[in-house]
């Protein structure tokens, strides 16, 4: 057991636990100041993996010819992306509507294709979409 | 002594207080067989997820190879094998192929036979004109209206012959076929959820669209499922979005799987009594706990008008509906707009 003398408060004894606070304070600040990337991109993967990124300010017509077979092309224009052609058998990515609101995307399931909107906060996002 | 006591414990203070529940992890998988997995969860950390998710996906996967009714694999029954049997012999299958088709016959009855597994025959005409219409759509033609009729006559769904005790399906008509298209992803959904529970606390997942919830998210708050809008030229993305708390949300659309003959598109969702695509509505969206019988409400919603549709779901139990009709209304039941998010968007 500590005897009671030990125990008396001395002011510099906040030093510390000041210091700790306002160090925390300092980082949370930070983290919500600190600039997020808002630039607005098309990802597209395959299988996984990322085989280029869009940026959307930038109007694009790319054609992509997957290494397991498959076409599909990536347009973008005026801030949005779409899939305007592909040989897969369904055209569920070819019939879908442009995106260009972060965390929507654009599958072409029979290729293993996803285009998908990044870059900054998803506000207000649904957390998926029932379709 | 007590100057570093001091120090340490607001410290450790500060950490515990930073330190958050469990984190938010998702992934998004493209099966091979036409079907996107996203899944959502909260889990200590990346590792305890990606296993989780790993063994789910390999759940996933088997269910796709057992209602497949396309490709047959080595060593393994599935629907394939149960139609190319048909008028032949009884197929031994897996439990979870009879408890699919069990649950077939009871949607059957449910949607007073506007859900009918047992009518491949009718929907492989359709798909075959689709598939190649897609292709060269130049060329695409609808079904010969001929062999539709014909067709139509082998879809007794009491040809289905389930046999609990010898785990073997046999369709007594060999014109017959079994096309599982409007429950199997629901129902499939449902029973990987399932088992998902047992797993993570708070979850949600998709499923070529059909989503089904477990628990709230992370920070307790509900999910917010959104309703893909029909109309794929509109501005806004999505028609509605409600909150869920481990229900289940599954639309049907003919904006997704069309092809077009003659400028005019054609959609996969055949109604039984006309053989030809429905056109009651754009979309109709079903919320209820079991994402097997919101799949094939949905399904049975898209196929009768809005009336009979709102009759339907009045008779049912926790079962809230959401439907788009042919002039872009949107129309819902009391139950649907409750759990709206903020009251609703509009388009």
């Amino acid at each position: 057991m500590l005897s009671t003398d030990k125990l008396t408060f001395h002011i510099t004894d906040l030093l510390i636990p000041a210091v700790a606070v306002l160090l925390a304070g300092v980082l949370m600040v930070l983290s919500a100041v600190l600039p997020q990337p808002e630039r607005r991109e098309a990802m597209i993967t395959v299988d996984g993996e990322v085989i280029a990124v869009l940026p959307l300010e930038t109007d694009a017509d790319r054609l992509f010819e997957l290494s397991a077979g498959g076409v599909n092309r990536v347009v973008v224009t005026d801030g949005c992306v779409s899939v305007s052609e592909a040989d897969c058998a369904t055209q569920v990515c070819v019939h879908h509507r442009a995106i260009s609101r972060v965390g929507e995307s654009i599958v072409c399931a029979p290729h293993g294709l996803v285009v998908t909107v990044v870059g900054g906060e998803a506000a207000d996002a649904p957390d998926l979409i029932a379709r | 002594m007590k100057r570093l006591l001091c120090a340490v414990l607001p410290l450790l203070l500060l950490l515990v207080g930073c330190q958050k529940g469990p984190t938010r992890y998702s992934r998004t998988t493209v099966d091979t067989f036409d079907t996107v997995v996203q899944l959502i969860a909260y889990d200590v950390d990346e590792q305890s997820f990606a296993q989780k998710a790993d063994s789910l996906e390999a759940a996933w996967q088997e269910y796709d190879r057992l209602y497949d009714i396309y490709n047959e694999y080595e060593g393994l029954n599935n629907l394939c094998t149960v139609n190319r049997q048909a008028g032949i012999a009884p197929v031994k299958v897996d439990a979870r192929i009879l408890d699919l088709l069990a649950f077939g016959k009871e949607v059957y009855t449910l949607s007073g036979g506007k859900v009918n597994i047992a009518a491949g025959a009718v929907l492989k005409l359709w798909h075959d004109a689709r598939t190649a219409g897609l292709a060269s759509p130049a060329t695409a033609v609808l079904p010969d209206s001929a062999a539709l009729k014909e067709a139509a006559k082998h879809t007794d769904i009491e040809d289905m012959i389930l046999d609990r005790e010898a785990g073997t399906v046999y369709l007594k008509d060999a014109a017959m076929s079994l096309d599982v298209g409007a429950i199997a992803k629901g129902y499939a959904t449902e029973q990987i959820c399932r088992q998902a529970e047992t797993l993570w606390e708070s979850a949600a997942v998709s499923a070529g669209g059909n989503v089904r919830t477990i628990g709230v998210r992370g920070d307790g708050s509900p999910w917010q499922i959104a309703v893909e809008n029909p109309d794929q030229t509109a501005e806004q993305p999505t028609v509605a979005t409600v909150q869920l708390e481990g229900e289940s949300l599954v639309t049907s659309g003919d904006y997704q799987r069309y092809y077009t003959v003659g400028g005019v598109p054609y959609h996969h969702i055949i109604d039984p009594v006309t053989l030809a695509p429905a056109a009651y509505v754009h979309e109709t969206s079903v919320l209820c706990d079991d994402s097997g019988l919101a799949d094939a409400l949905s399904t049975a919603l898209f196929l009768m008008p809005v009336e009979d549709g709102k009759k339907l779901v009045d008779s049912l139990d926790g079962v809230e509906a959401l439907w788009v009709t042919m002039d872009h209304q949107i129309t819902m039941t009391d139950g649907f707009e409750s759990r709206l998010v903020g009251n609703g968007e509009t388009r």
